[in-house]
């Protein structure tokens, strides 16, 4: 098999929770949603939103489209992605071999 | 007439020969298809301490990540960690699970699993991704607050509505071990409890596997940079050799995170806050401490002028961090001031330098230097 190679109280606690969550989501309720479909960004914005926020993006020429496909599985669990956010920046990725 | 047939068989046998020279490349394409469903990747590190005292610490990391594509919906991958640290090697499985995707917005995922518990255990604990070259003591292994493993099962998903996005996951499996610590008592990789740690609440030892544990992590995305989460993480444990009875483990945690380029600062910003708390509610018992929780925290800042057009000056970052551990029992807390330079080789190849200020529950402050090489492959 050839293998590719190529990273007191805990009442309180939650009540500030719930509140920040509370706060976050009225502000971000103020545009209602819309179609998923129609507002989907392209992929190279997804992977510019999703890919950097924990670590530097690695550039698509990095991986091979295989590797990307393989990859994308694990960051879709890792950075919470739906199917669409994933297929379409594992688009992008691949047209940028 | 003749030479007209002739020539039409020959070129009859020539189109057999190129089919079966078709089928086989097929085959070998297959073949090669199936094999590029694995694939390797990991991280390594060497990190070298320097003590207030001038002593020298040494460690060396090797995490080969496993991948394997069983189905166009289903991964399993598996994670070693490989670790040579004052003197000794140790050798753990970080984790080892399979996942399927059910449909866009659903994942399921069974085996050893990282906590999906606050921001740091899945998203940032990997050593060429962290920031700094230690962890933050309240989300440290064997040594925070937080849940950071369990054997189980867990669901996730994502949801997106316009600009606005949310993430979860819930689980279910095994609870940590409840060490109540003595001077005899040791954890799971058989080095002394630490000093910080004292009785009451105890260490939670995440190596040993039993009763059940569940809860889960909401994050919401109002804007793509800026992600809010809240934790739970409720256990059932048993004290190890304890006559006291069952306990019952509530922790919980808010994080919050940001990363996004600021063209003000001609750089990138990358924030990070991740509050947690964790309480044991014996069922009955009389020896233990009426403060039964034990809380910390960790902030931190880093900036890199991504958008210079100096080179190496865009490759710098600076990085500082705050993070505290209450103590147990009614001790002091330890605290710590953490000031880091950064150099990007690669996206994924880093230098760390940090000098680190350490005021422990007892005594005077200590200073030390941390200097760690990490990349991902």
């Amino acid at each position: 098999m050839r293998v590719q190679l190529v990273g007191p109280s805990h009442g309180p606690t939650a009540l500030v929770a719930a509140a920040v969550l509370a706060l976050a989501l009225g502000a971000g309720c103020m545009k209602p949603a819309t179609d998923v479909r129609d507002e989907l960004p392209g992929g190279a914005q997804l992977w510019s939103d999703n890919c950097g926020r924990c670590h530097n993006m690695r550039p698509p020429s990095q991986y091979s489209s295989k590797e990307w496909g393989i990859i994308m599985i694990h960051m879709r669990v890792r950075a919470g992605m739906t199917g669409a956010e994933t297929r379409a920046i594992r688009a992008f990725l691949e047209s940028g071999q | 007439m003749r030479t007209t047939v002739e020539e039409l068989f020959a070129l009859g046998e020539e189109v057999d020969e190129l089919r079966t020279q078709a089928e086989e490349h097929t085959a070998k394409l297959a073949v090669s298809e199936g094999a590029l469903r694995a694939m390797l990747a990991g991280t390594t590190s060497t990190t070298m301490t320097v003590e207030d005292d001038h002593s020298l610490r040494y460690a060396a990391l090797f995490a080969p990540h496993f991948f394997w594509t069983l189905h166009e919906r289903a991964l399993f991958e598996a994670h070693l960690d490989l670790k040579l640290a004052d003197g000794s090697t140790g050798l753990n499985l970080e984790f080892a699970a399979l996942w399927f995707t059910v449909n866009d917005s659903l994942t399921i995922g069974a085996g050893k699993l990282l906590t999906p518990f606050g921001f740091y255990n899945e998203q940032l604990h990997t050593t060429w991704i962290n920031r700094l070259p230690d962890e933050p003591l309240v989300v440290a292994d064997h040594v925070g607050v937080s849940p950071t493993h369990l054997v189980g099962v867990s669901a996730r998903g994502a949801w997106r509505g316009g600009t606005q996005r949310a993430v979860w996951a819930v689980f279910f499996g095994s609870a940590p071990h409840a060490l109540l610590p003595s001077p005899s008592n040791t954890h799971s990789h058989s080095e002394p409890m630490p000093v910080v740690m004292g009785p009451a609440t105890g260490a939670l030892d995440y190596d040993r596997y039993h009763r059940w544990a569940t809860g889960g992590r909401a994050g919401y995305l109002p804007i793509p940079s800026l992600e809010l989460g809240y934790s739970l993480h409720v256990a059932r444990v048993d004290p190890r050799g304890s006559p006291l009875a069952r306990i019952l483990m509530f922790t919980q945690a808010i994080d919050v995170n940001y990363n996004d380029v600021v063209p003000a600062l001609r750089g990138t910003l990358d924030a990070h806050l991740e509050a947690v708390l964790g309480s044991a509610q014996p069922q009955e018992h009389d020896d233990w401490p009426a403060d039964r929780s034990r809380a910390g925290l960790y902030a931190q800042l880093a900036y890199r002028p991504s958008e210079v057009d100096a080179q190496h000056l865009a490759r710098l970052e600076v990085v500082t961090r705050y993070d505290r551990l209450d103590g147990i029992k009614g001790n002091q807390p330890t605290e710590r001031a953490t000031l880091g330079l950064n150099y990007w080789i690669q996206p994924s190849l880093v230098i760390k330098a940090a000098a680190q200020v350490v005021d422990p529950p007892t005594g005077d402050n200590t200073l030390r230097g941390l200097f760690q090489l990490a990349g991902g492959f």
